[in-house]
């Protein structure tokens, strides 16, 4: 009789060891995916962040190039947003603000643009001086790009 | 029945093990979890800030080689706002007083300044004369973000050239400037003789189809706007 009571104790005792063992089991199965999807989501943004990089090519290249000074100083600004568009992707939407070197705004192309919320916004701030005869005339363009949804 | 109690213990005593061995697992994995998450953010961070920094090394770098032949143009005009070197010197300075404050505002550490030929007295060279025209300055950039440090100097050493030879029936000049990495040769340039136009061959020589005299002018001026003068 004793010896019954003992080996239903023991099978018992087998029994929540195993169930504990499947529940360790289960729960590191758990936070290893959970860990797995974090990795996987935080490697997304590095293709929208590289917005920024974009933007700051697109002014380099039109700088480069010789054109970007004379559209920023004489605030050409159809020139200067056609210049950009064709220098950025088609699915990219912009807007750029100029400011002179004591921060003010000299002028802005497309501000009313507005990004949608909860996208990810490249920023670019490109900083030049004037030419040869405006050697003390220095201007930032702040570029902000985002792609379009859907 | 001794026997048994034993055996029973034996088991008891794994069981336990086992539980122990399966939580210091679980540690061991969640750890391991938790070091390639942060190696991934980590990662993912410092690409971002080194490419944006880069980018900003990149523009500085070229508006700081555009500004120093700006500065050449201007000085080769007639009426150029450089007047001596320590102008030169204040002009560049505020151009780089400029740039360093625009870098700290996108939250990087900098230091631009230059360094002075001669402390005080030659912060930079600007000079011309019958011929050439030219400008030397060192400066020194400290650029510091979370994960690089650029610990640099800029060199410039650009001295435009104007030369002419006389054959029997003409006058080959040849255009061109000389930088610490070599001689290039203006091509592309606008050079006239008494304001007369010459032939351009695309290489850097110009010739013109009658000899030079003494008072006779030679001029180059450069795409960039840079004027050189020769008088015969």
């Amino acid at each position: 009789m004793v010896r019954i009571r003992r080996s239903i104790n023991l099978r018992n005792k087998k029994g929540q060891l195993f169930l504990l063992e499947v529940f360790i089991a289960l729960t590191v199965l758990v936070l290893l995916m959970v860990a797995i999807y974090q990795v996987e989501f935080t490697s997304i943004p590095s293709y929208q962040d590289d917005l920024s990089d974009i933007g700051h090519n697109a002014l380099e290249s039109l700088n480069i190039a010789g054109d970007l000074k004379s559209l920023v100083f004489n605030a050409q600004t159809i020139d200067l947003a056609e210049s950009l568009s064709e220098a950025l992707p088609g699915n990219i939407i912009w807007r750029l603000s100029v400011q002179d070197s004591t921060g003010s705004t000299q002028f802005q192309i497309y501000w009313d643009r507005v990004p949608p919320v909860g996208s990810s916004v490249g920023v670019t701030d490109y900083f030049m001086y004037g030419d040869a005869d405006n050697l003390s005339h220095y201007r930032t363009i702040h570029l902000e790009l985002w792609r379009i949804v859907g | 029945m001794l026997l048994n109690i034993k055996k029973n213990l034996k088991k008891k005593n794994k069981a336990q093990i086992f539980l122990i061995c399966t939580i210091i697992i679980t540690i061991y994995m969640l750890s391991f979890i938790t070091i390639v998450y942060e190696l991934n953010v980590t990662q993912y961070s410092r690409t971002t800030e080194l490419a944006e920094f880069q980018a900003t090394y990149d523009n500085l770098k070229t508006e700081t080689n555009a500004f120093m032949k700006g500065m050449l143009t201007n000085y080769s005009q007639i009426a150029t706002v450089i007047d001596s070197n320590i102008t030169a010197g204040t002009i560049l300075q505020n151009w780089l007083d400029f740039a360093e404050s625009q870098i700290l505002a996108k939250g990087y550490f900098a230091v631009l300044e230059i360094n002075e030929i001669v402390p005080v007295t030659l912060p930079i060279e600007v000079a011309k004369g019958n011929g050439f025209v030219s400008i030397k300055a060192n400066i020194d950039i400290y650029l510091e973000c979370n994960y690089l440090t650029i610990d640099t100097e800029l060199q410039y050493d650009y001295r435009y050239t104007i030369e002419y030879t006389n054959t029997a029936t003409a006058t080959i000049i040849n255009f061109y400037y000389v930088t610490i990495y070599g001689i290039t040769y203006l091509g592309y340039a606008d050079v006239t003789v008494n304001t007369l136009a010459t032939t351009n061959y695309y290489n850097g020589t110009y010739v013109y189809n009658v000899p030079a005299v003494a008072t006779d002018v030679i001029q180059g001026i450069t795409p960039e706007q840079i004027i050189v003068s020769l008088t015969v």
